[in-house]
């Protein structure tokens, strides 16, 4: 069974002011399941609905249509309850990803006081000076306080955080965005590795497609709120199936095609046809008609017409 | 004009003093050929940043170069008067950074900042055309509108079109594009090789970002510890960088691996400085440091520039016993008996 | 536990040496004021045991005797001496609006970091609140406190915690506004935490430091608002002596003998501009340091 299940996930959110009210498609029917075990990395570029995916996938946001499934169960108060401790997240900004007047060693032990299962410090400190040891920090880093850590350490010391309660799915938001290249191969590593050796569940949401594609098992493609591309992350190191997925991949580099690059333009959202009609390179007639629908092709799942037709 | 647009010399500058300074150049040697594109890259505190501010001398009150020099478009920087340098920078050195949306007036509308960029103000049909250069399709539609209401992406092209309007000589380019989506990034860096070719504008692109480096300039210039450690051709660096440095870098950046493959990383972290580095500032970071090579210590002595050909130079001692693969590591041949 | 952690986030708080930070960046006139005001709460907090006590009986001397070795500050219209009275008054005003800005800053916190967490209605109707609070002239409020209550110590008290209480409720409201946002509250939140470890393990230690400088500031809020209302015959009741009911009480002599009016109200001026100065000084200390300007 599936950990996580979304099923036909819809995220809308009211903007402007009172009197002239719209409503802003965050998330539009989003099937996307994560398996036991699985990394899913969620690329687009600002405005796709990733974020709002993670959002809802962790629980801080309960979606305005579809259901999010937990092990086969609607997530309600009861299940929120069941599942402390067994989720977490590690966010984006090393500044103040935690609490400056804690020391490391009660931000990490954290989560296990909320469980009640801390016990006494001594205790505390064994299990610290463990998780500490596996992101790489000597044990003795727990007396130090945030402004005494780089970014990279805090990062670190997020993840040691996020993995103390051993979860069954963390949230990576765009969590090594803000760090140097040095740092942030060690820190993708350690992800890396740390999810090979305790099996965790995670989304990793990230601009960055080159990243995402080295610690995800499999990479969900977001634009305009639609997941347009779902497929395993090695078909990402070859040519992606979306012309969108493509489109990112020859703006971060990975593609050296020019025929990939997307246009400028807008999302149009106010008609029948696809989404990304007016950026694509490959548009055709029928896709300023037609809104494509996700279909299964080969080991993948993506919604344009010309995948459809190549069956 | 001579044919560089800044020549930098040995420049040492430091922020703070007594106990708290932090020597944020340590020995910057570095010249930008005019209407080149310049790439630096480097990590936080490498002081990439701190060499465009010096450029335009956007240092605090009171500081001055330690030692070294800084001549920008013919003039040493730090010998102008307030109004020489104010001169300089309304129309000569512009600046684009990092946060369109923040760089522009909230209260005014777009035409009114493009036509007030300069000393005397533009008319109606100068900020059209300013606009237009600069891909706006609609140029009259942004001229009327407000910063809250451009995209990343459109805010940065006007802020490029201010810069332009001074038709300055060196613009410089400090994570200009970090915070823009993938896609818009390429349109804007586009944008800005186009204006650098046609009205021959120097352009120095400060950015972690490799691939836009490579991608878009002539030369890349690769900083660490405050020093310009490599300086070349920028296809060429990428394809063979000969600086243990600029070869970790590259082995570090995802994107080049193969399915399965580890990224390569670097051990420790980046030196603060407090003073001038003892040797070489990568030392005890690199696996090929060595403390005896033709008679000098990697931790204790300072490299010196050393040519590896006409326009690409590096600081290192034994660039040249280190064999040539492409951001992989391995020694050469000649000096594995050593 | 939640305790514990406190414990340990104020330790945290000392050991970056917040006070050590202040002294290492104070200028000489933050000094002084420090120093005075250092004085005063010492005098104030030791009076009752101070051999002066025995001179604020009724004829220790002679009446409205002008300023001498043996009464420094002379002596008022019932023979007492003047100066023994401004030390009681000293710990009277200061005493009573230390206890009114400190009950404020307590509840006040904690009111402002509710409206910052629950936000939406909550935090409408907070905001209002204490917009409604803080449009009443504040001697106003204090009339309507004394008739409600009755003239006294108490509804000195109370009318001087309802009056800066709105002032901490914005302060604290705007500071921890910038911290329930951040990645260690949204994280905690994901963990599971509760509200109440999430207000005062994340937030309050967080804004802890915004808070005391305010109260240091709204103390001398504080003491005006008390000897105003002691001056008007509404706070501090005879034979008590707060500086306030010292300069009504003495403000008929004025003509005939200036001194018993003088000094109180000197002293009074001196506390103010000290804990003014002290807080002013700590808040600009406390708050993001401007960067020294370019050319």
């Amino acid at each position: 069974m599936a950990l996580l299940e979304a099923k036909s996930l819809s995220m809308t959110f009211a903007g402007g002011p009172p009197w002239a009210r719209r409503s802003i498609d965050a998330l539009r029917e989003i099937d996307l399941n994560v398996e036991p075990g699985e990394v899913i990395g969620v690329v687009g570029e600002s405005g796709s609905g990733k974020s709002t995916l993670g959002n809802v996938f962790i629980g801080r946001m309960n979606p305005t249509g579809g259901q999010l499934l937990y092990r086969g169960r609607v997530v309600d108060a009861a299940a929120r309850r069941e599942r402390a401790g067994k989720f977490a997240a590690v966010l984006q900004h090393p500044k103040w990803s935690l609490n400056p007047m804690l020391r490391v060693l009660d931000s990490v032990a954290e989560p296990l006081k909320i469980l009640g299962r801390a016990g006494n410090r001594e205790n505390q400190r064994r299990l610290v000076g463990h998780i500490l040891e596996q992101v790489g920090l000597p044990g003795s880093y727990q007396d130090r306080f945030p402004h005494e850590l780089s970014g990279g350490q805090r990062q670190r010391v997020s993840i040691a955080r996020a993995l103390i309660t051993k979860p069954e799915f963390v949230l990576f938001d765009e969590a090594v965005s803000a760090l140097d290249v040095s740092v942030q191969a060690h820190v993708l590593n350690m992800i890396r590795d740390l999810q090979r050796s305790s099996g965790f569940s995670a989304i990793f949401i990230s601009h960055d497609l080159a990243a995402t594609r080295y610690v995800a098992s499999r990479i969900a493609v977001l634009y305009a709120g639609r997941l347009v591309e779902d497929a395993p992350a090695s078909n990402f190191y070859d040519t992606a199936t979306h012309p969108y997925s493509r489109g990112l991949q020859f703006a971060s580099g990975l593609l050296d095609n020019p025929s990939n690059e997307l246009g400028l333009g807008n999302v149009i959202l106010d008609t029948k046809g696809c989404p990304l009609a007016e950026r694509c390179p490959l548009v055709q007639e029928r896709c300023n008609r037609e809104d494509p629908v996700l279909r299964k092709t080969g080991n993948a799942r993506a919604a344009c017409h010309l995948v459809e037709a190549q069956g | 004009m001579s044919e560089y647009s800044a020549r930098i010399d040995d420049l040492v500058l430091e922020f703070g003093n007594g106990a708290n300074a932090v020597r944020a150049l340590d020995g910057v040697t570095l010249d930008v050929a005019a209407g080149s594109i310049l790439g630096i890259v480097g990590e936080s505190g490498s002081g990439k940043s701190t060499v465009g501010f010096a450029m335009g001398r956007l240092v605090p009150q009171g500081v001055f170069p330690k030692s070294g020099r800084l001549e920008v478009l013919g003039k040493q920087v730090w010998e102008l008067d307030i109004n020489e340098m104010r001169r300089m920078r309304t129309q000569d050195v512009r600046y684009v950074f990092q946060d369109p949306i923040a760089t522009l007036d909230p209260t005014k509308p777009i035409g009114w900042q493009v036509a007030n960029s300069l000393e005397t103000p533009l008319g109606e049909a100068e900020v059209l055309s300013a606009l237009a250069d600069v891909g706006m399709p609609q140029p009259a539609r942004v001229a009327a509108s407000w910063p809250h209401e451009l995209s990343g992406g459109m805010a940065q092209r006007v802020v490029i079109a201010m810069a332009l309007v001074g038709r300055p000589k060196l613009i410089i380019a400090d994570e200009a594009t970090s915070a823009l989506d993938a896609s818009v990034r390429t349109r804007i860096l586009e944008l800005m090789r186009e204006q650098s070719r046609k009205r021959g504008i120097t352009l120095l692109i400060l950015s972690h970002d490799l691939w836009a480096v490579r991608m878009f300039c002539d030369n890349i210039a690769v900083m660490y510890g405050g020093r310009v450690v490599e300086h070349g051709p920028a296809a060429r660096v990428f394809a063979a960088p000969a600086h243990p440095y600029t070869r970790a870098l590259l082995a570090a950046t995802a994107g080049h691996e193969k399915p399965g493959e580890k990224l390569n990383t670097i051990p420790g972290i980046p030196p603060l400085l407090r003073g001038a580095s003892p040797g070489c500032a990568f030392a005890p970071r690199c696996e090929f440091a060595r403390e005896d090579v033709a008679g000098k210590q990697c931790s204790a002595d300072r490299p010196v520039l050393d040519d590896k050909e006409p326009g690409w130079n590096l600081l290192c001692h034994h660039w040249r016993s280190l064999s040539v693969v492409n951001g992989k590591k391995g020694m050469g041949e000649d000096h594995g008996a050593a | 536990m939640a305790e514990t952690d406190i414990a340990q986030a104020k330790k945290a708080g000392r050991r970056k040496g917040a006070l050590s930070v202040f002294f290492a960046r104070a200028g000489i006139g933050t000094m002084i004021a420090v120093a005075l005001l250092a004085i005063m709460v010492i005098v104030g907090l030791a009076e009752p045991y101070l051999p002066t006590t025995a001179a604020k009986a009724v004829a220790s001397g002679p009446r409205r005797a002008p300023p001498s070795t043996e009464f420094i500050f002379g002596t008022d219209n019932l023979g007492r001496s003047v100066f023994a009275r401004i030390l009681e008054g000293i710990r009277l005003t200061f005493l009573l609006s230390a206890v009114a800005v400190f009950l404020a800053g307590v509840v006040g916190s904690i009111i402002g970091m509710a409206a910052a967490w629950y936000r939406g209605v909550v935090d409408t109707l907070i905001a209002r609140l204490a917009d409604i609070l803080f449009a009443f002239p504040s001697m106003i409020f204090g009339l309507i406190v004394a008739a409600i209550l009755g003239p006294g110590t108490l509804s000195a008290i109370v009318a001087i915690f309802f009056i800066v209480l709105p002032t901490m409720v914005r302060v604290v409201r705007g500071a921890a506004l910038g911290i329930v946002g951040r990645d260690f509250v949204v994280a905690a939140t994901i963990s599971g935490a509760s509200t109440f470890r999430i207000l005062f393990v994340h937030v309050l230690p967080n804004v802890a430091s915004v808070t005391v400088v305010q109260m240091a500031y709204l103390m001398s809020i504080g003491m005006i608002i008390e000897s105003g209302l002691s001056f008007l015959g509404l706070g501090v009741q005879p034979p008590l002596s707060s500086l306030g009911v010292l300069l009504r009480e003495n403000s008929a002599f004025m003509n005939i003998a200036p001194w018993v009016v003088l000094a109180p109200g000197a002293v009074l001026t001196l506390a103010i501009l000290c804990v003014n100065y002290v807080g002013d000084a700590a808040r600009s200390i406390i708050e993001p340091s401007q960067p020294r300007p370019l050319e």
